[in-house]
């Protein structure tokens, strides 16, 4: 009996396979499962869960507080680029963990003789923040004022200079400064962030609550960072 | 440092809370017992109504009371649309001014609809060339999106939607007045009102080209060669969408289909959907928009409402917008003219309750006439046209239906009749359909059921008989219709679990007419097909669709 179910078996996978191979030249040019396409995402940029990547880029339009040095008016800059989780609590109500790397560069202005000097400090963030969307929506991020505040982890500091050297006599005709490993600058950090946002497009200002420098120098570096970000989707 | 984050947190707020837009519903019509339709309506509205067995004195009819409106605007000091339909209107108002409206004694409701500012929106784009003179290929071009749906066969039979207003609602219709695609309309004054609910004037010759290109889908005419099927129609414009805000794009759809009801539309075309921006996927059910509200009402006063069913079928929305989710419209799909079948940008179906649509499918890309020129173009913006065109024709050849019949009968008109799925719909409405010469569909298969799969063998007799490609050739165009194998399967609720469209010949279908000859059509090399039973959960019904035969099993 065992056998027989086992020959017929055989048979049935042998048309099979037959029919397959003549129905070869077959091609399906459209197939659609319903069902898929009926089930409620908890994913999505009103939906529960939502992640987003962002770069962000602004300006710190402040200055240091010494006659000793002086930053460039408006050059100073800030990169973001990070990610972040947004939980919708309620319609109107979300809270957001966002991780992002920072590279600020602050430019300082120079003796003629110097091309650039340049304090870059990099870090990473971690941030809490609270999101209040405006107005009835659909399935988009929509406008929103949100608030938070971050831990911020400095893990690299670099000052930067270069000088011209206009001298016949130096085979060189320019020498360049790195430091690394700043000392006096504060590793941890916190910042709080306000954001107004429609959808993708996001204006943002940060405003640091820490020092930046210890006491070994007598100055600090601007707080205020303003600018825009650009939110990529999940 | 700190006022700048001050001004900067101000400034943010004042932007996020402005005043919020409602709608005030009143409570009863103090004014219609002085309510004479004959001065309301425009005499072809009359004509509809008494078709379609509808009161002439129908309350919802009767306009919002002049002093419940004044009332209320002398607690804004703004007003927006007004409905007649809803017994309601639209203003923006404070929470004080809310509380004051709520206790006049003849509102009923107030209900904030909010605003959402548009940062950025898009049509296609068009791709407009800069000559009304259509080249040879435009030619062939124009004559096949028109004759896909049996343009011959109106024009033998002289129907050209002549007496038949359609109502076009869109973005714009920049050049109407001076495109050589609508002299024929100009001429003979068919072109009866227009209505700019954005910027509240009659002007629409602005906003943008997509409704002009819209409008010659359904009546143009270049060169002698029809654009749409339409062409001895009446037309009634009507700008609806704007660039600034949302949902007042619905509220003014709701208003020009009301305008459009009283200035006497026979049929409504739209070519606008609302998706993500607004909606989630499980609202598209037919009764969650406004929008789809106002179409439902607009077919209930006989209307027949034509609506493109979406560009989002590649896209992660995937489904029909609204209205086009509304039960009593009429939602049109896009096909693509090379294969005949679903093109893939046109909205699948079906609504979240898993009403059929698409109902009826037409070509996605067309040739159509902006102010430049005329050129081609895609979006099933131009599908819902092409419909409305034939709409507008079914009418003319049915005078004493009412438009839920018309909607039946187009359905039925569909190439793929009685197969449906939720890409096609019914398939490409055919003019025959209206003229009694349904074609009676020769057997093209078997379905042969055993223990463990179904086998679908393709009638290869026919093959070697000489059974034609269902195509034809206009110029270097090819019409095709569908020549594929069309298979869903049902479940026991009467929904579509899954559904395919095989193309039998496989490589072969890519080869030119001289090829598959010389390859030897009718030889059985193209079946059977071989369904699984196991692959889906029983009981199921089983539908097979090819070359005009239909024919089912069911799978306990």
């Amino acid at each position: 009996m065992k056998s027989l179910i086992k020959i017929k078996f055989a048979l049935v996978t042998i048309g099979l396979l037959f029919f397959a191979s003549i129905s070869e030249a077959q091609t399906i040019e459209l197939a659609q499962d319903v069902n898929e396409d009926t089930v409620i995402s908890k994913f999505g940029k009103n939906r529960k869960h939502y992640f987003s990547s962002y770069f962000g880029f602004g300006i710190t339009p402040g200055q240091v507080e010494t006659d000793s040095i002086q930053l460039k008016s408006g050059e100073s800059t800030k990169l973001t680029y990070g990610f972040y989780y947004k939980y919708k609590v309620a319609e109107p109500y979300s809270i957001l963990f966002a991780l992002s790397y920072g590279l600020s560069q602050f430019e300082f202005e120079t003796p003629d003789d110097f091309k650039y000097r340049r304090l870059n400090v990099n870090d990473v963030e971690l941030e809490f923040a609270n999101r209040i969307n405006f107005g009835k929506r659909g399935n988009t991020i929509g406008n929103y004022l949100e608030l938070g505040i971050s831990g911020d982890y400095v893990f690299g500091t670099k000052l930067l200079s270069k000088q011209i050297i206009d001298d016949p006599t130096v085979n060189h005709k320019a020498r360049k400064v790195e430091l690394t490993g700043l000392s006096y600058i504060n590793k941890p950090n916190y910042t709080a962030h306000a954001r107004f946002g429609s959808n993708k497009y996001v204006i943002t200002a940060d405003y640091r609550l820490s020092d930046l420098t210890n006491d070994d120098i007598n100055f600090d570096l601007p707080p205020l960072t303003i600018g825009f970000r650009l939110d990529f989707g999940g | 440092m700190r006022k700048i984050v001050t001004i900067l947190l101000v400034g943010m707020y004042s932007l996020s809370v402005a005043q919020d837009k409602v709608w005030v519903f009143f409570a009863d019509k103090p004014d219609a017992e002085s309510f004479n339709p004959h001065t309301f309506f425009d005499q072809k509205a009359i004509d509809r109504r008494v078709r379609h067995n509808i009161d002439l004195y129908d309350v919802s009819d009767v306009p919002v009371s002049v002093t419940y409106v004044k009332q209320v605007e002398s607690i804004t000091g703004n007003l927006g649309v007004q409905s007649r339909w809803f017994n309601a209107l639209c203003c923006y108002a404070t929470e004080e001014q809310k509380e004051k409206i709520k206790e006049l004694p003849f509102v009923t409701a107030v209900k904030t609809v909010s605003t959402i500012q548009k940062f950025c929106a898009g049509y296609e784009t068009l791709a407009e060339d800069s000559s009304f003179i259509p080249n040879k290929d435009d030619h062939a071009f124009l004559q096949a999106q028109t004759e896909r749906m049996g343009a011959s066969i109106f024009t033998e039979n002289q129907v050209t939607g002549k007496g038949v207003r359609v109502a076009i609602f869109d973005v714009g219709f920049k050049s109407y007045k001076t495109n050589p695609a609508f002299n024929h309309v100009r001429a003979n004054n068919r072109i009866i009102k227009t209505y700019n609910f954005v910027q509240k004037k009659e002007d629409v010759d602005n906003g943008g080209t997509h409704g002009t290109f819209v409008t010659s889908c359904i009546g143009g005419m270049i060169e002698g060669q029809q654009m749409g099927l339409a062409i001895d129609a009446e037309f009634l414009l009507a700008r609806t969408e704007t660039w600034t805000e949302f949902y007042s794009e619905e509220e003014n759809w709701l208003a020009a289909a009301e305008w459009a009801d009283k200035n006497g539309a026979d049929v409504i075309n739209s070519s606008l959907g609302y998706t993500y921006h607004r909606y989630f996927r499980e609202d598209m059910d037919g009764t969650t928009s406004l929008v789809s509200k106002a179409a439902n009402m607009a077919a209930r006063k006989g209307i027949v409402v034509v609506n493109s069913a979406g560009n989002e079928g590649a896209g992660q929305w995937k489904n029909i917008g609204t209205p086009a989710d509304a039960d009593s419209v009429l939602s049109i799909g896009g096909i693509k003219p090379e294969s005949g079948i679903h093109t893939s940008f046109s909205s699948f179906g079906p609504t979240w309750d898993k009403r059929l649509k698409p109902n009826v499918t037409a070509y996605g890309h067309v040739i159509g006439s902006g102010p430049k020129g005329v050129s081609e173009t895609q979006g099933t913006s131009f599908s819902g046209p092409l419909v409305a065109g034939f709409v507008a024709c079914a009418i003319q050849t049915r005078p004493g239906y009412t438009n839920m019949q018309i909607f039946e009968e187009i359905q039925k008109a569909g190439d793929l009749y009685p197969y449906f799925d939720y890409a096609h719909g019914y398939g490409v409405p055919q003019a025959r359909h209206f003229f009694q010469m349904p074609s009676q569909p020769r057997r093209t298969f078997v379905i042969d059921v055993d223990n463990t799969s179904i086998n679908i063998e393709l009638d290869t007799v026919g093959w070697a008989a000489g059974l034609t490609k269902s195509s034809a050739k206009i110029g270097e165009r090819y019409i095709q219709w569908p020549d594929y194998v069309f298979y869903h399967i049902e479940n026991k609720n009467g929904y579509l679990d899954k559904y395919f469209v095989v193309n039998p010949e496989g490589d072969k279908g890519k080869l030119s007419d001289a090829e598959i000859q010389m390859a030897g059509r009718g030889t059985t090399s193209f079946s059977p097909f071989i369904i699984l039973k196991s692959e889906y959960a029983k009981p199921f019904t089983l539908r097979v669709f090819y070359k005009g035969y239909v024919e089912s099993v069911e799978i306990k």
